[in-house]
């Protein structure tokens, strides 16, 4: 997304009249501060300028005499406001549209107000085709500029390991259409030969009768073997593609995925790998058939009677466009069928799952009523469906078969007067009727084929992209001591938002350091960056006094041991996700492990022991079962960096205290880094860091920062004030 | 040590707290006797009341939809955005005041109302609507297939582009027939 766009001509020169800078931000707004539409409002900053123009003048602001500069996030829309001698000041308004180029840009102006180097800019991608305007479909290609043949030569690229199979499907093709032509021409042999003349033996009647079931027979085997293959196909196919995606989100960082919503995610890698593979199913091998009949077709009927073929083909093209305008109207009145449908069952489900506080309280009337309202209109629109297919269908198909009407007056014509014989008539007849299947179906090509390259984009959109993440080019794969030092790091999800704006920490090996600070305040944040899980915007964070980033990650990785606020466990055994850290470990390296985590007492309860199935459909642990199981799991590959968020919440006060005293064992000579809200889990960390307001705002002991009386030490009175209010 | 100091200490901060939860609960309306709203230089409102002046103060409606001029939260302009009161009714208080909190109200809720629809064109899963508004003409595109389109009512309908603005039809049976054959896809 550019932070800086074209600026309207009359503003290049009051600009040039004021400052030599070159500008550095700017866009048009989309509102004024009415809220009307316009498209005259300019907003735009040089390194010390902020100027607002509204088509004819420009209002000059020296970022000097500015004491903020922000963007106000409202309901739909933005504002763009300043504060100036202590008074703010609302400058412009833009909707939706232009909120998040402004929201950079607001913070950029901020920056240059402060004086600093760090010039913003927007990875967020443009949501409409910069050359036509129209949308893109969560792709940086558009579908209408790109012609490219890069879709095409992806189909090949993707269909190169099976061309074998390929060949067979279309010469399975060949046959079975040139069966279908063929059986045709047995027919009018038939019936110009004996039935015609009324002459001809049961024998000839069994003979024919043996060859048109042979040829039925075998063009079912066809068709059987061509459904196999073509199914065969599309699944190995979507089944590269899936592979291809999984290890491509396995190689690209957290901030790619956290970018998307995972569940969109989900969807390309199920969804649009799925439409894929129904491509390949149900028209990739059909499109050569169709083609295929088609020609063999128009080049048999010109072949055997070219007038009437030449009728035929003139009343196809009519058929296929009433098909086309009838189609949308048909589908409509269905999508709302089935929407109504839909809300049926929505409510069934509702009621039923909160039938519960239905009953509570004494609703049961109120909800039978909604449900029969639904169900009535349901019933209505249904029984219009019904209605307008039983009275236009009919008309519909008489319309459809008048082609077929035609060929057989005019053929009719020819036989009467002796130019064609009955069994020709009956052939052609046949085959006017077989023009209308591709006919027909290549109509609704286009829209298969958008389908198609739309997923396709999606997928390849993901596969094209390069890891956000990369390991220096020599990556170091070293014994880490555990000494890290943060300077200065910034850090934002999006660029305009900092989560941690410049938090500095230097911690020796083996420190423990706890977390504190108001929920979403960024500690998880701080945690994210020292496991590297995203890279810093500014500043650094060094191991040893080696930059974070020449690490190899995976190396790095293996020598921390972590235990999130949310314990996952995944669908397995628990010896499973114990070993799942360390798969090379021995029985007895894990039994000590779930001991030092106060797990191997209930683990050993279990039925089933460390062999007992969790997850999805497995036993269902505790909070705090689950919480032990990640502990063990967190120390079992000896870590040299432990990092614990929350990782006793779910426990009772006994067991925390028993893992807590774990855990303090076990930290010796490990660099630790804790968050906790109940303080009292902190108490054995060496330093303690309160975050508030994006920045570190205390950093000491315990005793250090309570006798600073600050922001911990009206968390630690509110806590110990409120157990002794319980105890009362 | 520790507990030396917190208990030579007497500041009762779960006292704060319980007022804090006081003023959570209570429901502080603000009325034309209590309060007072004025224009600021910059753009907003300032209010007084209980005594206290707020240089700066942001309104929000507790039912846009259903009751866009009663029940208005006023609320503190950072980021914790504290409730300072309610209003009750607007239509309560002089002219002047109305026509402040109504310029705030404005500043704060864009949702255009569609009144003409001049055409809808659907394109690679696409679809293009170029509209006349209360706001002005407007062109948006929303993606056709997914749940763009939310029904409120039978007659009210809201439209979300892909900009997540979100456009309102206030009475579907306001718009022509051929308007609504127009949007008939998408409702």
């Amino acid at each position: 997304m550019k932070l800086s766009r074209k600026m309207p001509k009359a503003l290049t020169d009051i600009l040039a009249n004021r400052t030599s800078e070159p500008q550095l931000y700017g866009a048009y707004t989309d509102l004024n501060l009415d809220g009307q539409l316009c498209n005259n409002i300019y907003i735009g900053a040089t390194e010390s300028l902020l100027y607002i123009f509204d088509g004819t003048d420009a209002v000059f602001y020296n970022l000097a005499d500015l004491e903020k500069v922000q963007n106000i996030n409202q309901v739909n829309n933005g504002l763009f406001v300043i504060t100036k001698d202590g008074e703010d000041l609302l400058l412009a308004r833009y909707s939706m549209k232009y909120l998040t180029t402004f929201a950079y840009i607001a913070r950029g102006v901020e920056l240059l107000r402060k004086g600093s180097s760090i010039r913003v800019e927007s990875a967020e991608r443009d949501k409409i085709c910069p050359k036509c305007g129209r949308a893109l479909p969560g792709t940086q290609s558009c579908p209408k500029c790109d012609k490219s043949h890069r879709n095409v030569s992806r189909l090949i690229s993707l269909c190169k390991p099976y061309v074998v199979l390929i060949c067979v499907v279309l010469v399975l093709m060949v046959l079975s259409t040139a069966l279908n032509l063929g059986r045709e021409f047995v027919f009018q042999d038939f019936i110009d030969t004996h039935l015609v003349p009324q002459q001809g033996t049961m024998k000839d009647v069994l003979t024919f009768l043996s060859i048109v079931c042979s040829i039925i027979l075998m063009d079912i085997v066809f068709y059987l073997v061509r459904f196999y293959l073509c199914n065969q196909l599309g699944s190995r196919i979507s089944l590269d593609l899936r592979q291809k995606m999984m290890n491509k989100l396995q190689d690209l960082s957290l901030s790619f995925i956290n970018k998307r919503d995972s569940g969109a995610l989900i969807h390309r890698i199920t969804g649009d790998t799925a439409r894929v593979m129904e491509f390949f199913r149900d028209c990739f091998c059909d499109m050569f058939g169709q083609i295929i009949t088609l020609l063999a077709l128009v080049v048999v009927m010109l072949w055997l009677n070219w007038k009437l073929a030449l009728a035929a083909f003139f009343f196809a093209p009519f058929i296929v466009i009433f098909a086309r305008c009838f189609w949308p109207y048909i589908h409509r009145i269905f999508h709302n069928q089935w929407r109504k449908e839909d809300k049926i069952n929505n409510k069934l489900q509702d009621v039923l799952s909160g039938i519960r506080i239905v009953k509570v309280f004494g609703k049961e009337k109120v909800e039978v009523e909604t449900f029969r309202r639904l169900n009535e209109e349901y019933a209505e629109v249904q029984a219009h469906n019904e209605k307008f297919f039983s009275t236009v269908f009919p008309f519909l198909s008489l319309m459809m078969a008048f082609g077929s009407y035609l060929v057989i007056y005019l053929g009719g014509v020819d036989v009467l007067k002796g130019q064609m014989t009955t069994g020709e008539l009956v052939q052609f007849v046949s085959y006017a009727g077989m023009l209308l299947g591709p006919l027909s179906w290549m109509s609704f090509l286009p829209r298969r084929l958008v389908r198609l390259t739309t997923s396709m984009e999606r997928i390849y959109d993901v596969l094209d992209e390069q890891p956000e993440i990369l390991a220096g080019p020599e990556a170091i794969d070293a014994e880490i001591q555990g000494n890290i030092q943060l300077n200065n790091v910034v850090f934002g999800y999006r660029s305009y938002e900092p989560v941690l704006d410049g938090i500095s920490l230097d911690v020796k090996k083996g420190e423990m350091i706890g977390l504190v600070g108001a929920t979403g305040c960024g500690k998880s944040t701080l945690i994210n960056l020292i496991m590297r899980l995203y890279d810093v915007d500014d500043g650094s964070i060094t191991i040893d006094g080696i930059n974070i980033r020449d690490f190899d990650m995976a190396a790095y990785h293996r020598q921390i041991g972590v235990v999130l606020q949310e314990t996952f466990l995944f669908a397995g055994t628990v010896l499973d996700n114990i070993r799942f850290s360390k798969p090379t470990a021995t029985m007895e390296e894990i039994i000590q492990a779930a001991k030092r985590a106060n797990a191997h007492e209930f683990i050993c309860k279990l039925p089933d022991g460390y062999n007992t199935y969790v997850g999805e459909k497995g036993h269902t642990l505790s909070g705090g079962e689950k919480q032990r199981i990640s502990i063990a799991r967190a120390i079992l590959n000896d870590p040299k960096i432990l990092i614990l968020d929350e990782a006793t919440s779910a426990l009772d006060t006994e067991s925390e205290y028993q893992i807590q005293e774990a855990l303090d064992r076990l930290r010796q000579g490990r660099t630790t880094f804790a968050i906790a809200h109940r303080l009292s889990t902190l108490r054995s960390a060496d330093r303690i860091m309160v975050i508030d307001d994006h920045k570190c705002a205390e950093l000491g002991s315990h005793d250090e920062l309570l006798r600073q009386k600050g922001i911990y030490y009206g968390l630690v009175m509110a806590q110990l004030q409120m157990s002794k209010s319980k105890e009362e | 040590m520790s507990t030396e100091i917190l208990n030579t200490e007497n500041v009762d901060i779960l006292e704060q707290e319980k007022q804090k939860v006081d003023r959570l609960l209570s429901m502080n309306y603000l009325t034309p006797e209590n309060a007072s709203f004025a224009p600021t230089p910059g753009g907003f409102v300032s209010l007084t009341a209980e005594g206290k002046t707020y240089p700066r103060v942001t309104i929000y409606r507790a039912f846009p939809f259903t009751q866009p001029g009663e029940f208005l939260s006023v609320r503190e302009p950072d980021d914790k955005a504290r409730e300072i009161g309610i209003i009750r009714d607007l239509s309560q208080w002089d002219e002047e005041t109305r026509q402040n909190i109504e310029r705030q109200l404005s500043l704060r809720y864009y949702m255009p109302a569609i009144t003409r629809i001049y055409s809808i064109k659907e394109e690679y899963g696409y679809a293009y609507w170029s509209v006349l508004t209360d706001r002005g003409p407007c062109k948006f595109t929303i993606s056709s297939g997914s749940s763009s389109v939310v029904r409120l009512s039978d007659s009210h309908v809201i439209v979300k582009d892909i900009d997540e603005n979100r456009y309102e039809i206030p009475d579907l049976s306001k718009l022509t027939p051929k308007e609504l054959k127009r949007i008939d896809l998408y409702i």
